[in-house]
């Protein structure tokens, strides 16, 4: 019995001199629900693109149940799904006829095809709106025929780009319960996201990714780790005093501190309550005026943050865009 | 093997069967915009009915006397406007024989007793029906010149016309394939037949597939088991449906507007047999440049860029003939041009031997073999 349902080595993008992925390699288990974190432009998309299929590594290799999928692409049609980012249904059919269309195309016919869409309609709470064109839907329902959809050859393994991306958060906490079913009933997800809550309550391991290597892989909770045993110190400043309170941190207390744009984060130990109040002293002794001070447990934004900075990368994103001109052939 | 072909189909017409749907769907407004372009062209064109062109007039001397002569060199410097052209034929069989033909349009036959003054027919002029609408534009020159040159004598006795209701001789050999000797709204019915298709065909199949790229669909019809073929023949499959039914539309609408097939039932099978030839191609051509194009509006521009020069330089319009030398160049190479051409042949000169069919539908086929071939060879689906 394989345990690893996917098996990544050393998986290379390139897109002329842009390097999209570098060096990936990880597993994922069957059962799981594995999460890709990364900021936009990080190498999520190409990476699932070259599980899917959908475009060739430059080198590496990807197994899926053992299979190379290089050799046996046809493995990868009939045990994976993927719900694409986009919400993807054919506005101007009805929902029966999204679904028809993609059963036959998974080769179903007669009663087999019938008894799948039932199904779907069923579990996507769409039963009543079988022959709606599905361009009327609200954004929540063409989510969730978009979900049943990408479920119609019953995968084992669902790949979920950005599942919950333009959801309100009724339908997005819906998506979750969906989600978490489908994987109670066997099924593998792998799922990437912005939302960090959600990794963190979705994801049973997930690999936080950026600038196409693996930053990070493991459980939440071990990620947390990673940042602090223990608390984790905020504290707001006014941005013309940061680095002086660094500084004063530094030399007064002997506290290493890391700046992230108007604040400064502190890793401090599991009961180390007085360094808080220590800090706030000092700073106030030097006449550091502070906006807000915290102490918490560590959580996947601090994660996120140490491992790729703070800082906004819309502009790498889009250049990721052009560069990954996904090219699909065979 | 067998499996991997019978797979193919199969998923190629669960495609096609989604585009039609799609189509379907949006019925009203597909329809709309396959007849509003044939309609307005037809509404707007069909109504300058008066500019016939180097319409071939011949003329038989059988009176050989000094007045015939005159005659003769009134109507040949009125020929230089380029309403007509006067064509000197021999005898009176072989002016009835090119009448018949349609290698020309009217035919004047002079008789000796031309500027005489009795009251016998000087000049009698015979034309075939598909042609009156023709002859009728140039018949008040060429009365004004009778009557100027014969002052005296009542032009109703100068010219007489006798109209021949007679079927065209489905054997004689086109000569006329640029339309000349008919009215221009049956010239112009056949380019339209043509520019529908084409423009109907670059935004079928390949418009489709470049939406659903835009819209996230291919790559979630991409994962299911297809293949780049089924893909392909999908959507041409498509393509080759849609212009079927602009192909229908526009020949309805243009009997509508009274104009004749000549060739009749055949002749209909004919032009969708040459329609279907010339899609193919296109169809190669809008399948390359969506699997090139990222956006629906760059993809719009080019294939515009590509199919209106080419409608023009196809002698849609106007004849091919009275292009300058280099637009004839093109116009040679240009696949619409045999196309319409083979379209006209069918309903204007009411004659398509398969010595003219065959070499067009051929120069068609190697268009759409290359187009299909290159489109197979540089398929490549951008999912971005």
């Amino acid at each position: 019995m394989v345990n690893e349902v996917i098996d990544i080595k050393n998986l290379v993008k390139k897109f002329g001199s842009f390097t999209a992925v570098n060096g990936i390699s990880l597993n994922i288990k069957d059962g799981e629900i594995f999460g890709i974190l990364g900021p936009n432009g990080a190498g999520k998309t190409t990476t699932i693109n070259m599980l899917l299929g959908l475009i060739t590594p430059t080198s590496g290799t990807i197994k899926v149940y053992g299979y190379d999928i290089n050799r046996y692409p046809e493995v990868i049609k009939e045990k994976m799904g993927l719900m694409t980012q986009e919400t993807v249904v054919d506005g101007d059919l009805t929902a029966q006829q999204n679904l028809e269309i993609f059963a036959e195309l998974y080769g179903m016919s007669g009663k087999e095809k019938e008894k799948a869409i039932d199904y779907a309609l069923r579990e996507a709470e769409l039963l009543d709106f079988r022959n709606v064109k599905a361009g009327s839907f609200s954004g929540g329902m063409q989510r969730r025929l978009n979900l049943v959809k990408s479920m119609m050859h019953s995968p084992k393994i669902l790949v979920l780009d950005e599942p919950t991306t333009g959801l309100d958060v009724q339908n997005r906490v819906s998506m979750w319960d969906r989600i978490r079913k489908l994987n109670k009933s066997g099924v593998t997800i792998i799922l990437t996201t912005q939302y960090l809550e959600e990794a963190d309550s979705l994801c049973n391991r997930l690999a936080i990714i950026d600038h196409g290597q693996i930053k990070a892989l493991g459980t939440p909770g071990e990620l947390k780790k990673m940042v602090s045993e223990g608390n984790v110190i905020d504290i707001s400043i006014r941005f013309e005093d940061i680095e002086k309170a660094e500084k004063v941190i530094k030399q007064k207390l002997g506290i290493e501190s890391k700046v992230i744009a108007d604040r400064i984060s502190i890793s401090a130990g599991k009961e180390d309550v007085k360094t808080l109040s220590t800090i706030i002293s000092v700073l106030e002794k030097e006449k550091i005026p502070i906006i807000a001070a915290s102490m918490h447990l560590p959580t996947l934004d601090d994660v996120f943050i140490k491992l790729t900075g703070g800082t906004i990368r819309d502009e790498l994103g889009e250049q990721q865009s052009n560069a990954s001109k996904v090219m699909w052939r065979r | 093997m067998s499996n991997i072909l019978t797979s193919t189909l199969g998923k190629a017409y669960v495609l096609y069967k989604r585009d039609m749907l799609i189509f379907k769907s949006n019925l009203r407004a597909n329809i709309v915009r396959t007849v509003l372009f044939p309609l307005i062209i037809l509404i707007f064109f069909s109504n300058i009915g008066a500019v016939a062109h180097n319409v071939p007039v011949g003329v038989v001397n059988n009176a050989n006397n000094a007045n015939s002569y005159k005659f003769m060199q009134a109507l040949y410097s009125a020929s230089s406007d380029g309403l007509f052209k006067v064509i000197a034929i021999p005898s009176m069989s072989q002016g009835m024989a090119e009448v018949n033909s349609g290698q020309v349009s009217l035919l004047l036959v002079i008789n000796p007793t031309v500027g005489t003054k009795t009251s016998a027919t000087g000049i009698i002029a015979y034309y075939s029906s598909p042609d009156a609408s023709t002859v009728e534009g140039i018949l008040p020159t060429i009365n004004s010149v009778a009557s100027e040159f014969y002052s005296g004598i009542s032009t109703s006795n100068l010219v007489t016309f006798n109209s021949k209701p007679q079927a065209p001789n489905t054997e004689f050999v086109p000569t006329l394939t640029s339309g000349l000797s008919t009215n221009y709204e049956d010239f112009l019915v056949g380019g339209v037949i043509a520019l529908v298709a084409v423009f109907g065909t670059l935004f079928g199949g390949g418009f489709t597939l470049i939406t659903d790229k835009q819209l996230g669909n291919l790559k979630a019809l991409l994962i299911t088991p297809l293949n780049r073929a089924s893909v392909m023949l999908g959507k041409t499959i498509y393509t080759l449906t849609l212009s079927v039914i602009s192909t229908a539309l526009v020949i309805v609408i243009s009997l509508f507007f009274g104009t004749t097939i000549l060739m009749g039932l055949v002749g209909v099978i004919w032009i969708f047999i040459i329609v279907l030839m010339l899609t193919l191609g296109f169809t190669g051509i809008s399948l390359i440049m969506a699997t090139r194009v990222k956006k629906p509006e760059i993809y719009a521009i080019f294939t515009q860029t590509i199919a209106l020069p080419l409608w023009f330089l196809s002698g849609a319009f106007f004849p091919a003939a009275s292009m300058p030398t280099w637009m004839r160049v093109i116009s040679q190479v240009n696949p619409m041009t045999y196309a319409v051409d083979g379209i006209r042949d069918v309903m204007i000169t009411g004659s398509y031997p398969l010595s003219t069919a065959l070499p067009q539908l051929a120069i068609l086929g190697i268009f759409a073999v290359i187009m299909l071939g290159l489109a197979i060879k540089l398929f490549k689906v951008q999912i971005a």
